[in-house]
């Protein structure tokens, strides 16, 4: 990718200016912005940082070395930047870098500034555009977070991820002081940028995330959850089983007791004649009481074993109960539309941002985002907030709402009033059974048959007792057993249309755990790899061999010497450190020659023999050079000893206007003379 | 959009495809993936991701022996 031009709008000396680089045809050439001390060549290089990475940009920029200068901000090193001339006025500061790729697309990226009067930057109105042709890439985002975080990403897969740039944007001040240590320390980070390391863990990381969703469409059709249900259909039809044969057991009995009580009943009246009819009226009464006290007595149990309890404690709680089930509900059902509707608005965005492959323009796009938060923004009168029981599935809340409702109805007044009502029975069968002495005399045959007919009656109510709870006890198996067992269709099915998830998770994480080994095993083979390459630069532009190896790590450098003992230790001049620091910078670029290298006042420090060196290694690299230098930094003859690698260069120069504001000028490219 | 440098090396995507054949994985599906999420950047919410997985990885495996 080469830099094609470079457009300023109000910025520092730059009032309106652009600087062309037409004759950069071949990737390699090397283009010299010369300029006097105070010309304006780094505030180009702080254009390029800035328009690329905006406030995140600062750090690579020396003059603003927040070690050195803590108060000076983004903010206020924009506001310093504003031209002169434009001050005083709501005013816009813009940078554009236009690029050839490799393809020969032209993609240009655009940052604007926008000032108030008073010269205060207004940073929620930075605008960014990039563009592919005429194309936005993609269509605009604001510049603020989140949109900041994907600006970054899209910069970084068009142009330069901001971790490398300190390997490819060299300002002379930063590098003097402490930018070698920095590059160090990002050898590492840069090694798996060029890898595509972290896009790559970000995919695994996507895979897994999808893989853990698509299993919680599973979790409701497990397997296990299927097992559980069919082991409690199990349970309950050999509780139905028992309690069947149960039922038949008590039915048997009780023909041969009710056969035994019509027996006595006609012995008794064959001893009293014709008083037969009234006398056996009243042990039909008699048995209809205790039948009654029977029955009575049953509820009293029931009562006082299940429901009691509950109904006890207090018709507020059972109330207050019921309400929060019934708001919950209502919480369920507004969350199961949302996420209903959600699916069809997504599909709905899509629809209309596939037509004719325009990308939907997302500030429409986010408008339509609010408007549909709006309409789903409150949950409907009533509902609950919070989902206080969540084991409770819409089956499981109907049935404790029923269960609740059941309960409500009984209060401990009413089990008094059952508890008298079998106190009656009693006396009223006594009274019965006094009448019955009275109307069949007292002598004794009567009276063991009258004994024997008590005991008889009493043994089948106790029979026909026991076959009430049983049969009621059947129907409440019955009456669980029929929707399992409906409910258990429905989920073996669902199980059988789950396998193609199940299938698609299964190989998303298998993906997953194939590109973490890819990468991890991949990243210790480009560090040797760079080891090799910061080697061979060092030994191209170094003229002292000192170093038989450069070793990079995962965690830096180490330099070895000829006799394998680690040279970091050594005090390295300047010109020598500065070597170091371009080696790295150098075995970067080729690692991955992809953006051009900007070098700000690079030779400063460096000897000629040093100069001609790295200027003969970068111009070798395979990327486009700019150099910024003053006329004094670099010999025309190095330049010319490139050949057709030195494309040619631009003059920029700074002067004051009448008005007492500084102006830089920028002038022609002059292109090498070829054969000069 | 620059090529992944893994991708576009040979050694390193021999190794993928040990890596993927070990697993009874096709790694022809690993560019799609990639491309999958790549047009996903710059967004802030990535609509329809897991759609887009959903139907990669519901064609059949082409896996070599």
């Amino acid at each position: 990718m080469k830099l094609a031009e470079i457009s300023l709008r109000n910025w520092k000396g730059y009032r309106k200016a652009s600087l062309q680089f037409p004759e950069c045809s071949l990737p390699g050439h090397v283009v010299l912005v010369s300029g006097a001390n105070g010309a304006g060549k780094t505030s180009l290089l702080e254009a390029i940082v800035l328009a690329l990475y905006g406030r995140q940009g600062l750090d690579l920029v020396g003059r603003a070395d927040q070690s050195l200068r803590p108060e000076l901000s983004y903010d206020k090193f924009l506001e310093r930047a504003l031209n002169a001339a434009a001050q005083g006025r709501d005013a816009r500061m813009a940078v554009e870098l236009v690029f050839e790729t490799a393809e020969g697309e032209v993609l240009s990226l655009e940052r604007v500034w926008h000032f108030a009067a008073s010269g205060k930057h207004r940073p929620a109105d930075e605008e960014i555009h990039i563009r592919r042709g005429d194309e936005l890439v993609p269509a605009a985002l604001p510049v603020g977070l989140p949109g900041e975080e994907a600006w970054r990403e899209v910069l970084g897969q068009e142009l330069l991820p901001l971790n490398l740039a300190p390997f490819f944007i060299f300002d002379g001040e930063n590098l003097a002081r402490s930018s070698r240590s920095r590059l160090e320390d990002q050898l590492n980070s840069a090694s798996e940028i060029i890898l595509g390391a972290p896009e790559l863990r970000g995919l695994a990381a996507d895979l897994r995330t999808y893989a853990r969703d698509r299993k919680k469409d599973l979790r409701d059709a497990s397997e296990v959850s299927l097992q559980d249900a069919q082991d409690e259909i199990a349970h309950l039809e050999l509780e139905e089983s028992r309690l069947v044969a149960k039922a038949d057991r008590t039915m048997h009995r009780l023909g041969p007791l009710r056969a035994r009580r019509d027996a006595l009943v006609k012995r008794i009246g064959a001893l009293h004649g014709d008083s037969y009819s009234s006398f056996k009226t009243l042990f039909e009464e008699r048995e209809i009481q205790i039948k009654m006290r029977s029955a009575d007595q049953d509820e009293l149990r029931k009562a006082l074993s299940v429901d009691l309890a509950l109904a006890l404690s207090g018709k507020r709680l059972i109330a207050s109960s019921r309400a929060r089930l019934e708001a919950e509900a209502l919480l369920a059902q507004w969350e199961n539309g949302q996420e209903n509707n959600r699916a069809r608005f997504d599909a709905f965005i899509a629809y209309i941002g596939d037509d004719g492959g325009q990308p939907l323009d997302p500030t429409f796009e986010g408008r339509l985002e609010a408007a549909w938060q709006a309409s789903w923004a409150n949950a409907p009168e009533g509902a609950a907030t919070e989902t206080r029981h969540a084991h409770l599935g819409d089956a499981d809340r109907l049935l404790v709402l029923k269960q609740l409702d059941a309960v409500s109805g009984l209060a401990g007044d009413q089990v008094s009033a059952l508890a008298r009502r079998v106190a009656e029975l009693d006396r009223e069968i006594e009274k019965i059974e006094l009448r019955i002495a009275t109307q069949r005399g007292l002598d004794g045959q009567a009276q063991a048959l009258a004994d024997e007919l008590r005991e008889a009656q009493e043994d089948l109510a106790k029979e026909e007792s026991d076959h009430r709870i049983d049969t009621e006890a059947l129907d409440a198996v019955r009456l669980r057993l029929s929707p399992l067992r409906h409910d258990i269709g429905l989920r073996t099915n669902h199980v059988q249309a789950m396998e193609p998830v199940k299938r698609r998770a299964a190989l998303a994480e298998g993906y997953a755990s194939a590109l973490t080994l890819w990468v991890e095993e991949a990243l210790p083979q480009h560090l040797d790899d760079l080891t090799v390459r910061v080697t061979d630069a060092h030994h191209a532009m170094a003229h002292k061999k000192l170093m038989r190896s450069i070793v990079v790590r995962g965690d830096g450098i180490e330099l070895l010497g000829s006799d394998d003992r680690n040279l970091l230790t050594v005090d390295f001049s300047a010109g020598e450190g500065q070597v170091l620091s371009l080696s790295l910078m150098a075995a970067i670029a080729a690692s991955f020659p992809c953006f051009p290298i900007v070098m700000d006042t690079p030779f400063a420090r460096l000897d000629p023999e040093h100069r001609r060196n790295v200027l003969q290694h970068f111009s070798q690299i395979g990327v486009q050079v700019l150099l910024l230098a003053h006329p004094g930094e670099i010999d025309r003859a190095l330049l010319d000893g490139l050949g057709d690698r030195f494309a040619g260069q631009i003059d920029v120069t700074h002067e004051m206007e009448a008005t007492g504001v500084g102006l830089t000028r920028i002038g022609q490219f002059e292109a090498r003379q070829h054969g000069s | 959009m620059r090529p992944l440098a893994l991708l576009d090396s040979e050694t390193s995507r021999r190794r993928l495809e040990q890596i993927c054949r070990d697993r009874g994985l096709d790694p022809a599906r690993v560019a799609e993936l990639v491309a999958i999420v790549r047009s996903q950047k710059g967004k802030l919410r990535r609509r329809g991701l897991f759609e887009q997985f959903d139907e990669l990885l519901s064609e059949p495996e082409k896996v070599e022996p």
